[in-house]
């Protein structure tokens, strides 16, 4: 762990930018059609509860990340095994995200550009943010986010001016029952993107104020899940649930359709900086954890001798995780959700969270 | 060497993380999942290649230096235990 | 004072030497000739073409866009028995003297083509030091040179830059044509492994109107230059031309596609399916045994769906695994099919005799002579394609499918 510290305030900033990160960009719950703005909602409520874990494994060991807590608890050979696949997970996750913004800016805007460039520029800021530590980080968040909010309240303003909103799209409400719902909650959105601030046990233990944490947590949850809710029901008010479900990126349809007072309008560069904040913060988190996780586990004195390597690591990985964007989504969709998120963000935590009751109360007891 | 060590065992143990996905989920065959993973490797530009080699050489190089160095300091010291 | 005349002497002789240039030329006493077109007239003498460019008339900015009340290129045409002969004849007509350095453009009629061959054009080209040779050449299919030339064409105000922007476009976005210089055609045409192909541009409309000023003044142009086909040339003289897929196949085989576009059949549906090829590298490579030697190409080709006109399925990737292996094949049967046309005309316009020269000297030593007559019509050539899809655009399927199955 590097000595530094971080406020409340840019916690919160980190996690909402961290939210949003990704989720903006690719249609969100939409296998639940119309009520997919209904299923983030109760996703967040799960969100809030894993957040909820999370926070009491923090509440008993406030000064070490989850990687040094998860030997404490498991023992040291079983512990570094899970710490290390952890450190696996939050690589994997950077180099998941970092292709599909690569992915989004290629079919949008750049075709003839190789992925490869264009993963490679973005990571090596990432790489640089990376390597000032987590403070840096934490600073650029606070400044990125006042542009994120403003961007979503202009974009907002303009699609609500626009008048493009339809919101008979959203109706009917539930008509297949509560079941659908509830399916697409425990797959998929549970998992992404609320389950995912299960990277933060590791940013916890920076925070100065540690009775603030479980607040400013469970606020920028709840704040992204509200904002995620809102923009899929535009987006499916916008553009109708066919459209949506086969749109690789809804948001940018639907800013794509704003025209207001005949001279606002191909707005998509709003959707392109939005997604770009978000995704820089989304992976520079995921790079910071599994860097400092890593340097915890192997005894690297300096964890930024490990920045280079593990970019270069994410890099290569986002290029080589699929050959097609299909393939990349199936493999996010039909398997990393379920069978690689639920242990990681669900199981695990829980287990831990048990074994960790237990033990302290011989403790406290003792 | 260690640092590369690290970084060289999670590459590994993600690559084939991802070969086991292709296999079990998505039912390409082991080989054509092997492909899957390096064709986008193959067609590359100049350029493309070049920043690639680059980054390569960006993991390799502190890595080797560090381990050049030691040697000479090695080798520094035995002449010195020679000397007297 | 003897030193003091040494003095006065040398500033004397320094102020001969110091005048200036030998051979000085001002811009007003040059006429600049943008392309050149060469023809063959009834007496078997050489037509020679010169575009000149009109200054006054093409800097159209300063004249409030309209450009100057007269066309921006004047054409002369002289006759001679040899290249330099009828460049200096054109001194007779032309009031300025004749300025090279700034033609790009060589325009070739397929009369002279095919029957005298281009090699003994060529020549002054190479030697004269003012002409670039990096000149495009194009040959001019079906008329003559001299139509090509004379023909005014709008968005580019100077032919000769239409002529070449449109190859550079073409070449890189669709790849049927390319673009071929003086200096690459004669190196070609010094291998002995290899066959010249050059672009085929083609006046079409009446070749009398093209050369009226109101012929840009419409916005449908009565007479326009376009590219088409390739010329096929066999020690020189053209023999066959090439069109469309064969054409693109040859550009193909010779790594020169950049972008283009495939379209292969989906369930019975004829060209269901465009794929846009992104970037793609071809290898070649030569294999002897027992004295005989084979070709293999290797394409790896990269790109994305672009459109399909059937439902299909694009999120699942045993469907775009499918259509991959669909792709190979269409681009495979679009090589063999160039190179099946190539070996009828006894043509090695691939260069698989270089490649082979390059892997097995001392096997090429001895099939060289009789390579584009005996070895190559029979050369075995393997072909092995591999197109990878990446992306289907902002859309994954399409709404055909929606509306199957809402049907």
């Amino acid at each position: 762990m590097e000595k530094a510290k971080i406020n409340a305030y840019q916690l919160f900033v980190l996690i909402v930018l961290f939210e949003l990160g990704s989720a903006l960009m690719v249609p969100l719950a939409i296998e639940a059609k119309q009520d997919a703005w209904l299923v983030i909602l109760i996703g967040m409520g799960g969100g809030l509860f894993l957040y909820l874990i999370y926070y009491s494994l923090y509440y008993y060991y406030p000064d070490i990340p989850s990687t040094e807590y998860v030997q404490k608890i498991m023992g040291t050979t079983l512990g570094r095994i899970i710490a290390f696949f952890y450190v696996v997970y939050f690589v994997y996750l950077a180099a998941r995200v970092l292709r599909n913004f690569g992915e989004m800016l290629v079919t949008f805007a750049y075709p003839e550009t190789p992925l490869f460039v264009i993963n490679a520029l973005l990571i090596v800021l990432v790489i640089y943010t990376v390597r000032k530590g987590i403070e840096v980080l934490s600073r650029t968040g606070e400044f990125l986010f006042v542009f994120m909010s403003f961007l979503l309240i202009s974009a907002s303003i303009l699609v609500v001016v626009g008048g493009i909103i339809d919101s008979n799209n959203l109706r009917p409400i539930l008509a297949d029952g509560i079941q659908p719902v509830m399916k697409t909650v425990l797959m998929h959105n549970l998992y992404f993107p609320f389950g995912e601030v299960v990277v933060f046990t590791m940013i916890l233990p920076y925070l100065n104020r540690s009775e603030k944490a479980k607040r400013t947590g469970l606020m920028a949850i709840g704040l992204c899940g509200l904002i995620l809710s809102l923009i899929t029901a535009v987006n499916i008010s916008v553009l109708g649930v066919s459209l949506v479900s086969r749109s690789q990126y809804p948001l940018l349809s639907t800013i794509q359709t704003v025209e207001v007072a005949g001279f606002l309008e191909r707005l998509d560069v709003y959707f392109v900086l939005a997604v770009v904040i978000g995704v820089f913060v989304k992976i520079a988190v995921f790079f910071y954890v599994a860097m400092e996780g890593a340097a915890n586990l192997f005894a690297v004195k300096e964890s930024a001798r490990l920045v280079v390597p593990i970019g270069v690591v994410i890099l290569i990985l986002s290029i080589a995780v699929a050959s097609n964007f299909s393939e990349f989504f199936q493999e996010e969709h039909r398997f990393v959700h379920f069978y690689v998120h639920l242990p990681f963000q669900v199981i695990i935590p829980i287990f831990l969270l048990i074994i960790a009751f237990f033990k302290n109360r011989k403790k406290s007891k003792g | 060497m260690k640092i590369l060590g690290i970084a060289l065992l999670i590459l590994v143990v993600l690559i084939s993380f991802s070969l086991y996905v292709d296999v079990t989920f998505l039912h390409v065959s082991l080989t054509n999942s092997i492909k899957n993973v390096l064709n986008p490797f193959i067609v590359m530009d100049s350029v493309e290649l070049f920043i690639f080699v680059l980054f390569l050489f960006f993991l390799v190089a502190p890595s080797l230096t560090s381990y050049i160095r030691k040697r000479k300091k090695g080798s520094n010291n035995e002449k010195k235990q020679q000397q007297p | 004072m003897k030193r003091r005349w040494m003095f006065l002497f040398l500033m004397l002789i320094s102020l001969l030497f110091l005048s200036g240039c030998w051979s000085k030329k001002e811009l007003p006493e040059l006429a600049i000739i943008s392309a050149v077109g060469i023809d063959k007239n009834e007496e078997g003498k050489f037509v020679k073409t010169h575009q000149f460019i009109n200054p006054n008339n093409v800097a159209g900015g300063l004249q409030g866009g309209g450009g100057g009340q007269g066309p921006s290129v004047s054409v002369y045409t002289s006759t001679g028995d040899n290249i330099l002969e009828a460049h200096f004849r054109a001194s007779t007509k032309v009031s300025r003297r004749l300025y090279h350095s700034h033609a790009n453009l060589l325009v070739i009629s397929e009369e002279v083509a095919r029957e005298e061959g281009i090699q003994d054009i060529l020549d002054a080209f190479e030697r004269d030091p003012e002409i670039r040779t990096t000149m495009t050449i194009v040959i001019a299919k079906g008329r003559k040179a001299g139509d090509i030339i004379t023909s005014l064409t709008s968005i580019d105000r100077i032919p000769a830059e239409k002529v070449n922007k449109t190859l550079e476009t073409t070449e890189k976005m669709f790849g049927e044509h390319i673009k071929v210089s003086i200096q690459e055609s004669i190196s070609i045409l010094e291998s002995s492994g290899r066959e010249l192909v050059i672009t085929g541009f083609r006046q079409k409309g009446d070749s009398e109107k093209g050369k009226k000023l109101e012929n840009i003044q419409n916005s449908e142009l009565d007479a326009t230059l376009e590219a088409d086909g390739l010329a096929i040339f066999k020690e020189g003289k053209l023999i066959d031309w090439f069109h469309d897929e064969d054409a693109r196949g040859v550009v193909w085989i010779l790594d020169k596609v950049k972008e283009t576009n495939v379209n292969i059949d989906w369930e019975k549906k004829k060209d269901a399916i465009a794929y846009q090829v992104i970037r793609q590298k071809t290898k070649v490579s030569a294999d002897v045994k027992n004295g005989k030697p084979a070709i293999t190409i290797h394409v790896r080709a990269e790109g994305d769906i672009r459109e399909v006109v059937v439902p299909v399925d694009l999120t699942d990737p045993k469907v775009i695994a499918n259509i991959e292996k669909g792709l190979g094949k269409e681009i495979e049967k679009e090589l063999k099919d160039s190179i099946n046309l190539a070996q009828k005309n006894k043509s090695d316009i691939f260069g698989f005799g270089e490649t082979v020269q390059r892997s097995y000297p001392d096997a090429w030593r001895k099939m060289k002579n009789n390579w584009h007559d005996v070895t190559f019509p029979d050369l075995k050539v393997n072909v092995k394609v591999e197109a990878f899809i990446r992306r289907t655009g902002l859309r994954t399927n399409s709404y055909l499918s929606q509306m199957e199955i809402n049907r």
